[in-house]
């Protein structure tokens, strides 16, 4: 069979403009891609490359609404983001691979066979249940584009798939991008910052400037040769080119600090011995600390309204602390803001800036109040050569003032710069497969509800006991039967339930009746202890499975509802990451109730900022899997890889719930 | 792609609005149990003396439904939103096992019915209060006064509901109400009217 090219793109006069956005950012492109052309487009952050992909992909209002004028068309695209760990949708690496064909309305029993042909596409050899999550970086990122190329699109987009991976890592998904677009002969169209590695695999390359215009188009090597001095003025991370020279400044007090780097592959624990270092330095133990972090997400820095309130804030505290006035670290914060290029975004709203300035705007948080040390984590990836010249400035310019400063990278560049380099080898970590719920997500459901029906029939203190003692034996018999919970300690709050619903039954009645009282407490133990007991049972993907194919509820809000339930870990995760850091910030939550509740209340903002944008990405790369598309299945129904699973215990739950149920109506 | 995208059933669920929805939900539901944490023993305290005054909680847990409608503005949200949370809040051990499941579908169902009467229209702060404060009413009133506070006398059951209701209105429609705004302001819901209204001002 020979293999014709395939694909094909045409953007018109394409113009968008945001309603948040003052001007367009994306201003009149035309461009036209021939089916099977591979095609290398750059350009500085903000310059509009990735809401060019998403255009071509059809995505471009998913995320923001505004105004568009122009056309697309592209023959059937598939998207691949940048962070894996944004676009998982479920549990298995097969059910992430299935979840476009799912979409699609592939037969189920088609999907096992099609999904283990695309990850052996990609090269990766995991078993089909391996938990997703238990993946490094380079495996998810393959996880990911085996999951794209399973729809069999003829446009390949992938908007910067390697940025965040070791050079091998980034070279394995070169390669596996590379195979299955010469097998299918397919369109392609990459983003990338670092691109050198794939200006061999195209044929063609677009630079995109600031304001969104498309300013030169053709082969590499010319544009490269006649271009590279505008480019390198671009910010672009040209092949070749030597680093840019760090901004550095003086900061007053010379003393010689010191450069550690943790290197290591993606997924080798490079941030995780960050944080340890970080948790165990004595400095990082008390309130109001010596200490500056930058995490890999700089935006979790972020407390307050307005850039410089937000960078201000721990250097205000600190000399509030000290008793040294407050004009000093104002002027310190402003002349950080101002080596780092962003004193011109003081009076913004911090959420609203991009993601490189945020970045600098991080650094001078971390260094507003002085600190000793600093922990930084990934601080140059992504960043144009401007911004990395102005954040390794500040980091030498640190270490130049006598802070020691540890920092997780994989940017080659630094290397050059450090005192000290550790390398972090990479802990095998098994992978358990997730231990089968031994009830269904079902049953976890109904028999509390049978329960709870039945207790309306405890009226009397012998009925109440007759029903607690039906529950306790049925808690034997289970336990025997080999259902087991995590710790009994979720048991703590029911208990306190049952007791303050007794006894204030018994205080705040009419006639202040005990019985009353224990009655109430009785009849609530029935039904929500045994409840709180099987909710330890519930796992969000086989639930959601249940509901969609067995209660036929619609398959969208399920699939949408189980897959953030499944992200439930990654945000109590980002819970503990916040609260660390306002803690280093001097924002810990002290005795007084006024102190614990502003500072919870800025908790939950910051995490629903964080949870709100990230949803953007998994909505945009769930659409690019055909989620928002009417379902292909027959009917216009969507498919299932896996049919709803069973329980062991389940009869056994359902039996026994229906006889503590009926054991108050026994006549005694 | 035409000129402008338009949805053409202003009511259908864009893939974002669902994602954007659930997400919320489960931070909600994460934060609920921070709360616990923070917060909560505080409370505690405060009730140990008069349990009605509890009923002054009740507003916190209806929070997810009011701020799901005014973020999506589609029917359903909130009931979809509530029921996630809660279900986090189940995940995470709490204190009523999966009943919260049947407080949460009847505040969602109230909340809903209340922007339902405004033909998915209004989405304003007396809106929001309204559905709050009706659907405390109808969370005490139609559950947990039978479920939990049976033997409590009339009186104490009129404090306990008024508290209920005066929580409602103004934890779930009044700080729900805030709580969307501010998050409108940080760009981060540029994808919703609420969103568009921020960055119109």
């Amino acid at each position: 069979m020979t293999n014709s090219p395939r694909g094909g793109v045409q953007v018109t006069n394409l113009t968008w403009t945001p309603f948040a956005s003052p001007k367009p950012l994306l201003d009149g492109i035309d461009l036209s891609i021939e089916p099977g052309e591979r095609v290398l487009l750059v350009g500085p952050s903000g310059s509009g490359k990735s809401t060019l992909l998403r255009a071509i992909a059809g995505l471009l209002d998913e995320t923001e609404s505004g105004e568009l004028i122009g056309q697309v068309s592209a023959s059937q695209t598939g998207l691949l983001l940048q962070d894996p760990n944004d676009t998982l949708v479920s549990d298995t690496i097969f059910r992430e691979v299935a979840f476009g064909l799912e979409n699609l309305g592939d037969p189920s029993d088609s999907m096992p066979a099609a999904v283990s042909e695309k990850l052996s596409a990609v090269s990766l050899d995991k078993p089909l249940e391996h938990k997703s999550r238990d993946l490094s970086g380079g495996e998810m990122q393959r996880m990911a584009l085996a999951g794209v190329l399973a729809m069999n699109p003829d446009v390949l987009l992938l908007d910067e798939p390697t940025s965040m991976l070791d050079s091998e890592s980034a070279a394995s998904v070169r390669a596996a991008v590379m195979s299955t677009v010469e097998q299918r002969n397919s369109t392609l169209i990459v983003v990338e910052h670092h691109f050198e590695h794939w200006l061999p695999l195209v044929e063609r390359i677009l630079v995109l400037n600031q304001r969104g215009q498309l300013i030169h188009d053709g082969k590499p090597s010319e544009i490269l040769s006649q271009y590279g001095a505008q480019l390198l003025d671009l910010g672009l991370w040209l092949p070749g080119s030597m680093p840019p020279k760090p901004r550095t400044y003086d900061l007053g007090a010379n003393s010689p600090g010191k450069l550690t780097l943790l290197t290591g592959k993606s997924g080798a624990g490079k941030t995780t011995e960050l944080k340890r270092r970080l948790r165990e330095d004595p400095l990082a133990k008390t309130i109001l600390t010596g200490v500056g972090y930058v995490p890999q997400q700089a935006e979790l820095t972020i407390v307050g309204n307005t850039v410089f309130d937000s960078a201000n804030l721990t250097a205000r505290l600190a000399a509030q602390g000290l008793g040294t006035p407050e004009a000093e670290a104002v002027a310190h914060t402003n002349r950080l803001l101002n080596e780092l290029g962003v004193l011109e975004l003081a009076q913004r709203n911090p959420y609203e800036i991009s993601d490189g300035e945020q970045r600098r705007v991080a650094m001078a948080t971390a260094l507003a109040h002085w600190p000793m040390v600093l922990y930084l984590d990934e601080p140059t990836v992504g960043q144009d050569r401007e911004s990395w010249a102005s954040i390794v400035g500040a980091i030498l310019s640190a270490r130049n003032s006598g802070a020691s400063i540890t920092l997780a990278t994989h940017d080659p560049a630094l290397i050059a710069l450090a005192d000290e380099v550790v390398e972090i080898k990479p802990e095998i970590a098994e992978s358990k497969p997730e231990d089968r719920a031994k009830v269904s997500g079902l049953v976890v459901l109904l028999a509390p509800i049978l329960l709870l029906i039945g207790s309306f029939a405890v009226t009397s203190l012998v009925e109440g006991l007759l029903a607690v003692t039906g529950l306790a034996i049925s808690a034997v018999i289970l336990g025997l039967a080999g259902l087991r919970i995590p710790s009994a300690k979720v048991l703590i709050p029911g208990f306190i339930a049952v007791a303050s619903v007794g006894f204030s039954n018994w205080y705040l009645s009419a006639d202040l009746d005990p019985i009353g009282g224990a009655i109430a407490g009785l009849r609530l133990a029935t039904f929500v202890i045994p409840g709180i007991l099987l909710a330890t049972q519930l796992r969000p993907i086989e639930l959601g499975d249940q509901l969609a194919q067995v209660l036929r509820l619609p398959a969208r809000p399920v699939v949408a509802a189980a897959s953030a339930m499944q992200r439930m870990n990654t945000t109590i995760s980002l819970w503990d990451e916040l609260r660390f850091i306002h803690k280093i910030r001097g924002l810990g939550a002290r005795r007084d109730p006024a102190s614990r509740i502003r500072e919870f209340t800025r908790l939950v903002f910051a995490l629903l900022v964080q949870s709100v944008r990230g949803a953007a990405t998994t909505a945009v790369s769930m659409d690019a899997r055909g989620f928002s598309r009417p379902f292909g299945g027959p009917g216009g129904q969507r498919t299932w890889a896996k049919a709803p699973q069973r329980g062991q215990l389940d009869i056994l739950v359902l039996a026994l719930a229906s006889i503590v149920a009926l054991l108050p109506l026994l006549e005694l | 792609m035409s000129n402008t995208t338009k949805t053409k059933n202003p009511f259908a669920w864009r893939g974002i609005d669902l994602v954007t929805a659930a997400t919320l939900a489960v931070a909600l539901g994460v934060a609920f149990w921070g709360f616990d944490v923070f917060v909560y023993p505080l409370v505690g305290v405060v009730t140990a003396g008069f349990p009605p005054l509890g009923g002054l909680a009740t507003g916190v847990w209806i929070l997810p439904a009011v701020a799901g409608a005014i973020l999506i503005r589609r029917p359903g949200a909130a009931i979809f939103v509530e029921l996630i949370a809660a279900n986090v809040e189940l995940s995470l051990g709490n204190a009523w096992g999966v009943t919260v499941l049947i407080s949460a579908l009847i505040q969602g169902l109230a909340v809903e019915l209340i922007f339902a009467l405004f033909r998915y229209r209004k989405f304003g702060l007396a809106v929001a209060a309204l559905a709050g404060a009706v659907a405390a009413f109808f969370e005490m009133v139609g559950y947990e006064l039978h479920a939990y506070y049976a033997e409590y006398s009339p009186l104490f059951k009129v404090v306990l509901v008024v508290c209920a209701v005066i929580s409602g209105a103004v934890i779930s429609g009044g700080l729900g109400t805030l709580l969307i705004r501010a998050l409108a302001k940080t760009g981060a819901l540029n994808a919703f009217a609420v969103g568009r209204e921020a960055s119109n001002k």
